[in-house]
């Protein structure tokens, strides 16, 4: 360990960390929608696990540990499952004779152009601080002591969100519906 | 406070009422919804508790101010005309009639919620709460394919925009630290110049633009409308585009005032365009409902003059707008939802010899048609006079302002041409296939009556309306 | 402080290096040591009893597994706020000010939760046989 910290400066590791998760998060996230070596929409699921874990440990470098744990167990585990079960409803082969149409292809890359383009100007012509200090640490208790003090009401309104959720799967997809 | 939580407590109780209601009475159910809610909205008039004018709750996240209270009377007037209407299409949905009624209930909760967000999470969490019970409404008809179309295009498009929001809401939170549209306020001049803070703003706009179908995020709103059953769409054009509205406003003029001062021009030019597109298009459509949804694109264009001229009075002129918009639309959705119960398609055709299948229907829909394109003495008349107004008095800062009335004056003579086709269409056209006449309901009858002394009150007594709109927006001034 | 509390971390990374490429090394080698045949389109298909297989070889799943993985996600969810809430419960009701918000307010949520519970339970969203 001693040896270790001495041959990475202490103040490097993070930010090598950070282009570490970055570069995997958009690695991944390139290979789910443009894989050059398979058109399997389950081959593009399990990139996306592989982006989202990713994601996972960039919350980590932000200390948001809980957020990072809810990512993986939520989004890389229930979503995905779920996400796995559409495709499985669908017929893949369809898919993947699918042809790409240039237009859309070309439309596509300039309006995510323009953003990119739109941020990378206001990033250079922002200074932001060299250090900036977090003001929420990621810890847990903190963050609930936010949900349950200040932001109790937006808590309440998501339970009706949920009810509706819950309400709308069972009428659009149950079977049978008496 | 107490307000929403009696209507979320109505929506559980409706969607649970289900198990208890025999088949053939839980139409009926929607009687009941309808009662409650007009009790709820007699209360907020007499003013106990329910929408006392009083500051804000919850650390400043919900403000109950005279904005918050002119909106939810709109969005609880609404949803006792939606529920009307739901009741008459009940014998078209399939499944669950209860729960139609109850998630039109739970989609106005989150409308109420969002009349009163004073907090980008508030924003967030109440728009999502709208959306995605709209998703539901409009895929409700499940055994119709344009239903399950409309459901997964507005399911797409509507992501897509919530992702927008909650990136520039994030953009905006990352540069200032601050969520509290009032806190935000305080420091917004000092990051002017930031342009990620900008770009965030830009961000939530394009968010907000979606909902309330402003050019270029508009292009959801014919298919949408066109596919959703009809009550639905009805409460997608008067409440969802509502909610939108008074979360711009909000964001805005309460939040970022000082950026929006510099983003006049920008305005201008989407609410011009979004005229011109919205009566452009509405020109060649034979479906009412598609017609109605690009008309409903061009009323975006025409309520954003409001939010362009940056003024009180231009602010006050969109409520009002608003509230004639509310009589007008669900006057015009009622008469299709009625005329169409026995057909397949909601082609302008329908209409054909409704003055003498229904004298009432036939009077209704010519008088939401006279008022949509802004013929005195209805609603729409004062409505675009005011906003009008509005925009010329701003003419002196800055000539855009004299191209954008003139571009909204044009919109409404090609609008003329449209809407007078629906009218030609019920008073003019042969060949009607069908002449049995069409009987009425009671309630519904009443609905009518509503619709039509709302339009004419608010054209022809406009002060009273007026002065609320006025106070409502004078929330800003401050 | 901040440093090194990552720096703690540093094995798992480690780890997490070490086990891909143990993972993707052993797969390499096998590939450049042992011995591969030689692929024929027979010896590819799938193999039942001698019979050619015909038919999709991706069945279609039914709709009932989307809507218990929806189902499924909702109730994760509702846990994921259970936990934070867990966490702080004890501190909070010490506290006079916040005691009554921290039990109403999970109650509440867990009320109308169960509504939505019961709504599946009576619509037999959870009854795998129909």
């Amino acid at each position: 360990m001693d040896s270790l910290q001495n041959l990475i400066p202490e103040t490097m590791l993070p930010d090598m960390m950070f282009y570490v998760f970055a570069g995997l998060t958009l690695g991944f996230g390139i290979l789910v929608v443009a894989n050059p070596f398979s058109r399997n929409p389950v081959t593009s699921a399990m990139f996306l696990v592989l982006a989202v874990i990713s994601m996972a440990g960039l919350f980590v470098l932000l200390h948001a540990f809980f957020l990072a744990a809810v990512q993986v167990i939520v989004y890389a585990g229930a979503v995905m499952v779920l996400f796995l079960f559409v495709i499985m409803l669908l017929d893949i082969k369809d898919e993947q004779k699918r042809k790409i149409k240039k237009g859309f292809l070309l439309a596509g890359l300039l309006s995510v152009g323009t953003i990119a383009g739109l941020f990378i100007k206001g990033l250079h012509a922002t200074r932001l601080d060299a250090h900036p200090s977090p003001t929420t640490e990621g810890d847990t208790a903190l963050l609930g002591k936010l949900l349950f003090g200040q932001y109790v009401l937006p808590f309440e309104v998501v339970s009706v969100l949920l009810l509706v959720a819950m309400v709308g799967v069972i009428l659009l997809s149950k079977k049978d519906l008496k | 406070m107490t307000l929403e939580v009696c209507v979320m407590a109505l929506g559980v109780v409706l969607m649970l009422a289900d198990f208890w209601l025999p088949a053939d009475r839980k139409k009926f159910a929607g009687y009941a919804a309808v009662a409650a809610l007009a009790g709820l909205l007699f209360l907020s008039f007499g003013g106990c508790g329910c929408c006392s004018l009083s500051g804000t709750a919850f650390n400043g996240m919900f403000v109950e101010d005279g904005l918050a209270v002119f909106f939810k009377r709109f969005f609880l007037i609404a949803a006792i005309l939606v529920l009307f209407m739901a009741v008459e299409f009940s014998d078209r949905i399939a499944g669950g009639v209860s729960e139609y009624y109850s998630l039109i209930v739970f989609a106005l909760s989150g409308m109420l919620f969002a009349a009163s967000a004073n907090d980008f999470t508030m924003l967030f969490v109440s728009i999502e709460l709208i959306t995605i019970t709209f998703y539901i409404l409009t895929s409700f008809q499940r055994g119709r394919l344009v239903s399950l179309e409309a459901g997964v295009k507005y399911l797409i498009l509507g992501a897509l925009s919530s992702s927008f929001l909650v990136f520039g809401i994030a953009l905006v939170w990352g540069t200032t630290g601050k969520l509290n549209f009032n806190e935000l306020a305080a420091v917004a001049a000092q990051f002017e110049s930031n342009k990620i803070f900008l770009i965030g703003v830009l961000f939530i706009l394009v968010g907000l633009g979606f909902k309330i179908a402003a050019f270029p995020f508009q292009i959801w709103a014919p298919d949408v409308y066109q596919g959703a059953p009809t009550p639905t769409t009805a409460f997608l054009a008067v409440g969802s585009k509502a909610a939108g509205f008074v979360l711009l406003l909000r964001v805005l003029f309460t939040a970022v005032p000082t950026v929006t001062a510099h983003w006049a021009n920008l305005l201008i030019v989407i609410s011009g365009i979004t005229i011109l597109y919205g009566n452009l298009c509405a020109l060649p459509q034979r479906n009412l409902k598609r017609l109605l949804g690009y008309s409903s694109i061009a009323h975006a264009g025409y309520l954003l003059l409001g939010v362009a001229a940056l003024s009180t009075s231009g602010q006050s002129a969109l409520l009002y707008y608003l509230a004639g918009y509310l009589f007008t639309v669900c006057a015009a959705f009622t008469v299709i939802c009625l005329v169409t119960r026995h057909l397949d398609n909601d082609d302008l055709s329908a209409l054909a010899g409704l003055n003498r299948r229904s004298p009432l229907l036939a009077a209704t829909m010519t008088l939401a048609m006279v008022s949509l394109a802004g013929i005195p003495p209805l609603a729409g008349f004062f409505g675009k006079f005011l906003l009008l107004k509005s925009v010329l008095e701003q003419g002196a800062a800055n000539p855009g302002y004299y191209c954008l009335a003139f571009t909204a004056l044009a919109g409404v003579v090609i609008s003329f041409y449209y809407y007078f086709g629906v009218i030609r269409a019920i008073y003019w056209s042969k060949a009607a296939a069908d002449v049995s006449p069409i009987s009425l309901s009671g309630p519904i009858k009443v609905a009518l009556w509503i619709c039509i002394a709302g339009m004419f009150w608010l054209g022809l007594f406009p002060s009273k309306a007026l002065n609320l709109a006025t106070e409502a927006a004078s929330v800003f001034a401050k | 402080m901040e440093q090194s509390q990552l720096m703690q971390y540093l094995p798992v990374l480690m780890l997490i290096v070490v086990a891909i490429g143990f993972a993707a090394g052993t797969l390499t080698i096998s590939v450049f040591l042992g011995q591969s045949a030689k692929r024929t389109k027979a010896k590819d298909m799938a193999y039942e009893c001698g019979a050619n297989p015909i038919g999709e070889n991706t069945p279609r799943f039914s709709i009932k597994f989307h809507l218990v993985a929806m189902l499924f996600i909702l109730f994760d969810i509702e846990v994921v706020f259970l936990y934070p809430w867990a966490v702080v419960y004890r501190d909070m009701l010490a506290d006079h000010a916040t005691r009554n918000l921290i039990l109403g307010s999970m109650i509440s949520f867990m009320f109308i939760l169960f509504a939505g519970y019961l709504y599946a339970l009576k619509k037999k969203a959870f009854d795998w046989k129909n």
